[in-house]
This record gives structure tokens, C-alpha cells and sequence, in this order.
């Protein structure tokens, strides 16, 4: 498989006609297109229900769509087989609102797990973890339960785990979601350092205020449908996916 | 390599994370291995001693009253000359009345008084080896018994036959309760498994988010299965031996009795091949479970 980053004039990411369906009459996600390069910072938003989840999880492949595309690195996800499917995984750093640290492990062993699943020598993990924990500001927590952590903790923490692998595109699902405003703020520095170091960004949120104090190209949903796309590269032009109309008609149960 | 000794340390890190759930397996499968271990312990050693028994077990064949020396002669002659026999001792009236004497002990004087000729003479048999067994006992009693000089032949058979089925009784026993034990300990590692699979469902997501294959996640759960089950036929092991040198010490008066120097324990190589076996039955609970259960 292919997993050397694309140039940065090449699309990293390319979704194509992308549509999902959960029920026949109301698509979950209708024909999203759009074109993520290297190190861009893209804002899916929208209201509760618009779609922005399911994007992420197509994009994660844990759902698989119903009509249209995604392309990661020139690689078709849905083409891949299962079993290489975690090897591509391992390009994507993903962050959720609800932080999923494991709450009995420490800091240390929560951000080592990609590391780990690359199966990195021990001391080039301690390595790491004390760098991106150092990144986050979380040094000195090392050992700290994650339990213990404050919500701004876990947060930075989860960020550190999807960041602490160097991943090529870097998923966040309302992460800021569970935090204050001046927290909220602290984490938007976190992914844009991480954008500036070349880590294409994906964060769904539905906070304009978020969005309006730190702006970046968007993909705005409702219902599913794009209902606006600001400051961002349209997708090369291709045809519509064959058989989208007859499912969107209603030939399709998802 | 690494891989390998990677995967071996998340295991242990794991049964140290849910070290309640692992005692409780691990008491549970002790408590079920030391019974089987006791069984096989105690069936090695029953064998053992009917072993020894049959070898020391004779045929005695009563002479009549007066036969002639040179008659005497004779059958000793042939008897030596069968190949089933290892040994032939003829005991004179006298020697018997003597061997009475010694056997009663103290009340020897009860016998001493009895004229000789009250004790026939007889033939002490003793059989090779391979011949030690009820057919050839009772084909050559019949051959004896047909000869003219020989009253009556005593083999001791039933008393032997007895003792081998109560053997084998336990040694069949021994087997289906082993095989109860693998099912017992499948059901137990599973269960564990099944637990840990519960608890720790969120975690198992979270890596397959990072990246992690199913051998991955899947790899130290089998692991640990193999961990605890060894790790308990071990301690089973470990705590009957320490019974049987207890045990040992408690019965010396008995230990001669049964003509054995002292009670057997297991063979290297048996430990091994039961420590070795938990370890794959660990496994293939663990393996059993993950794959009903672990959805990533």
C-alpha cells in the first residue's frame, strides 16, 4: 500500500459525491464534495443532526457510504480490504467530544496506543509522548491517572494521542464541545499548530462564535446537504456518482 | 521477536489492570487442578503399587502327604524348566512349621508344639514379568494342579484381579474427569475473557481507531488466557506436591506396608505436558471467546 504523503499540491483527501442514507427519505449526508490538501484546515459545521458526524465516520471508514467516493492518498477507502484497513488508520489521528481516554490508564500510557500499534521500541515511544505531551502543555502528568485530569487535560491529552503518531489528517469531532470558551480557545491553538505542521485538519463543530474568532475555509451542512463552502478548493469536476438520484428517489434501503 | 515480547508484557500489564478478575480465575481453575492433579497423583501411585504387589505375588502349590524325595526332585526340575517361571523355592514341612512359628510372633509357641507332618510341604512360585498376569496365573495353577504330587494350588488371583479393576475403575475415572476439567477450564477462560472484552470494549475501539489489527487487540487476550491457566496448573502442582511430602511423612508406618519406598509424585516430563496443555487450553478459551465476542 502506498502510504507516502502526497505532494502538497495534490489533494490529500477527495470526496466525491459522498451520500449516506439511514433512512430513504432523509439522507444522513446527500452528495458532499470536496478537496482537503496537506496541512489545510477545513471546519465541517452545521447544527446537531446536519451530518457532520457521519462525515467523520465515513471518513474513518466505520461507515461505508452509500453512493459517491472518498480518496485518501490516491486510495479509494472503500476499496481497501478490511485487513489493511488499520494500516491506513494509522495516517489518521482522530479527536471526539467526548475526549475516549481510557480512565484506569495514565496520561503517559493513554497517548502511547498509536505508538504502540506501530510497535515503536519502548524508548522511542517514552520519547515521543514526552514530546507531543510537552506540545499539548501536559508535561509533568506524565504518570497522572486520566481520571484525574481536568476536561481541559483530557482534552489536550486526546489531542496528543491523535497527534502523537504524525498523522496525515487529523479528525475532530466537536472537540471543543465539553469546554469553555477560553479552553475551547486553547485547543483551536493545539490544531492549528498542528495544521501549520503540515497535518491536513477536519474539525466538525456547530459553534459560530468558534468559528467566527478563528476563521479557516468550511463546509457548512443541514440536513446532510451542503448548504455553503467558504474559502475552500472545489473538487476537480467530476460526474455525480451513478444511481444517487435513484437513492435519493428512494430505491435504496440503507 | 520484539513483537512477540511485546505482546507477552501487554498481557501482564493487562492481568495487572483486573488483578480481581484474574484471581478469581485463577482460584477457580486451581481449585478444579488440584483435584485433577490429586486424581492423577493418586492413580500414578496406586499403579505403582500394584506393580510391586504383582511382583512379589507367588503361586503356592500344596504337595500331599508323603511324597518321595526324588518326586520332589523331579517337579522342582521341571518347574525351573518352565519358561513362565522366574523362581521356585520348595518349603519342607518343617521349614513351614518354622515359617508359622516366625509369622505368629509371639504366639509362636502355639505352633511349636504341632508335629511337622501337620504342615505339607510346598512349592513357592514366582513368575517372570511378563507372565504376571491373571491368564497366565490361571493357565499354569491348572497345569500344576493336574499334576499327581500337588494337593491343592493357591494363586491369590481374585485378590490381584480385585485391585486392577479398582485401578483401572480410577484410571478411566481419572480420564473423564480430565476431560471435564478442559471443558471446565474453557468455560472459565472464556468467561474471564468475555469479562475483560466487556470492561474494556471502549478501549479496544480507541485502538482500532490508532490503527490496531484484530491480532493486535487479539493477541494478548489469548495470552493471558494461557497466562492464568498455566499459571494456576503450576500452582496446583506446586501445593499437591508440598501435600504429598506432607503426606508421605504422616503414613511412614503405612509406606512399607505397601512395599514401595515412598510415595511418587509426577515426572518432569508429565508436569510439563500438564503445564503445557492448561496453556493451550488457556489459549483456545481465550480464542473461543474473542471470536464470539470481540467485535473491532
Amino acid at each position: 500500500m502506498p502510504l507516502r504523503s502526497p505532494p502538497q499540491d495534490h489533494p490529500l483527501l477527495r470526496v466525491l459525491h459522498l451520500s449516506r442514507f439511514y433512512r430513504r427519505d432523509k439522507p444522513a449526508l446527500f452528495d458532499v464534495t470536496f478537496d482537503l490538501h496537506p496541512g489545510e484546515f477545513l471546519y465541517v459545521a452545521g447544527p446537531s443532526g446536519a451530518g457532520k458526524s457521519t462525515l467523520i465516520r465515513l471518513l474513518q471508514r466505520i461507515e461505508t457510504p452509500d453512493t459517491g467516493t472518498i480518496h485518501f492518498m490516491d486510495l479509494n477507502i472503500a476499496e481497501v480490504s478490511d485487513a489493511s484497513m488499520p494500516f491506513l488508520r494509522r495516517k489518521i489521528g482522530v479527536v471526539y467530544q467526548d475526549f475516549r481516554l481510557i480512565e484506569d490508564l495514565s496520561l503517559q500510557d493513554n497517548v502511547a496506543f498509536p505508538l504502540e500499534v506501530l510497535g515503536l521500541p519502548r524508548t522511542e515511544i517514552r520519547r515521543r509522548v514526552d514530546e507531543i505531551l510537552e506540545w499539548v502543555g501536559l508535561q509533568g502528568k506524565e504518570k497522572d491517572a486520566a481520571q484525574g485530569l481536568s476536561g481541559g487535560e483530557k482534552q489536550r491529552a486526546a489531542i496528543a494521542r491523535a497527534m502523537v503518531h504524525r498523522p496525515l489528517l487529523l479528525l475532530a469531532d466537536e472537540p471543543t464541545g465539553n469546554l469553555d470558551a477560553v479552553l475551547a480557545d486553547e485547543m483551536m491553538d493545539l490544531f492549528e499548530r498542528a495544521s501549520e505542521e503540515n497535518t491536513a485538519v477536519i474539525l466538525a463543530t456547530h459553534d459560530r462564535l468558534l468559528m467566527a474568532s478563528r476563521p479557516h475555509p468550511s463546509l457548512v451542512l443541514s440536513q446532510g446537504r451542503v448548504i455553503g463552502l467558504s474559502g475552500q478548493a472545489p473538487a476537480a469536476a467530476q460526474p455525480r456518482a451513478p444511481g444517487l438520484e435513484e437513492m435519493r428517489a428512494g430505491g435504496h434501503e440503507a | 521477536m520484539r513483537k512477540g515480547a511485546n505482546m507477552v508484557v501487554r498481557a501482564i500489564r493487562g492481568l495487572v489492570r483486573d488483578l480481581r478478575r484474574a484471581g478469581a480465575t485463577l482460584t477457580a481453575l486451581l481449585a478444579v487442578f488440584l483435584v485433577l492433579g490429586a486424581f492423577i497423583v493418586a492413580v500414578s501411585n496406586m499403579n505403582r503399587i500394584l506393580g510391586r504387589w504383582a511382583e512379589d505375588l507367588v503361586i503356592t502349590a500344596y504337595l500331599r502327604e508323603g511324597v518321595s524325595k526324588a518326586d520332589i526332585k523331579n517337579l522342582l526340575t521341571a518347574l525351573r524348566q518352565t519358561p513362565e517361571i522366574a523362581e521356585v523355592r520348595y518349603v519342607p514341612p518343617e521349614a513351614a512349621k518354622a515359617d508359622l512359628e516366625k509369622g505368629l510372633g509371639r504366639e509362636g509357641d502355639l505352633a511349636r508344639d504341632l508335629e511337622p507332618d501337620l504342615f505339607p510341604g510346598f512349592f513357592e512360585i514366582r513368575l517372570q514379568g511378563p507372565y504376571l498376569e491373571t491368564r497366565t496365573l490361571d493357565h499354569l495353577a491348572g497345569r500344576l494342579e493336574k499334576l499327581g504330587p500337588v494337593e491343592e494350588v493357591v494363586t491369590y488371583r481374585q485378590w490381584y484381579e480385585k485391585l486392577s479393576s479398582l485401578v483401572s475403575l480410577l484410571r478411566t475415572a481419572c480420564i473423564i474427569f480430565g476431560l471435564l476439567v478442559v471443558l471446565m477450564t474453557l468455560t472459565v477462560i472464556a468467561t474471564t475473557v468475555r469479562l475483560s472484552l466487556l470492561k474494556h470494549s471502549r478501549e479496544f475501539e480507541v485502538m482500532k481507531l490508532c490503527g490496531a489489527t484484530n491480532r493486535f487487540i487479539s493477541t494478548p487476550l489469548v495470552i493471558e488466557g494461557s497466562l492464568l491457566a498455566s499459571a494456576a496448573m503450576g500452582t496446583a502442582i506446586g501445593l499437591l506436591y508440598l501435600v504429598l511430602l506432607r503426606f508421605g511423612a504422616l503414613s511412614s508406618d503405612l509406606i512399607p506396608l505397601l512395599k514401595v519406598q515412598s510415595f511418587s509424585f509426577l515426572s518432569a516430563y508429565s508436569i510439563s505436558l500438564l503445564v503445557l496443555g492448561s496453556a493451550m487450553v488457556g489459549a483456545f478459551g481465550s480464542h473461543l471467546a474473542i471470536r464470539r465476542h470481540l467485535r473491532v
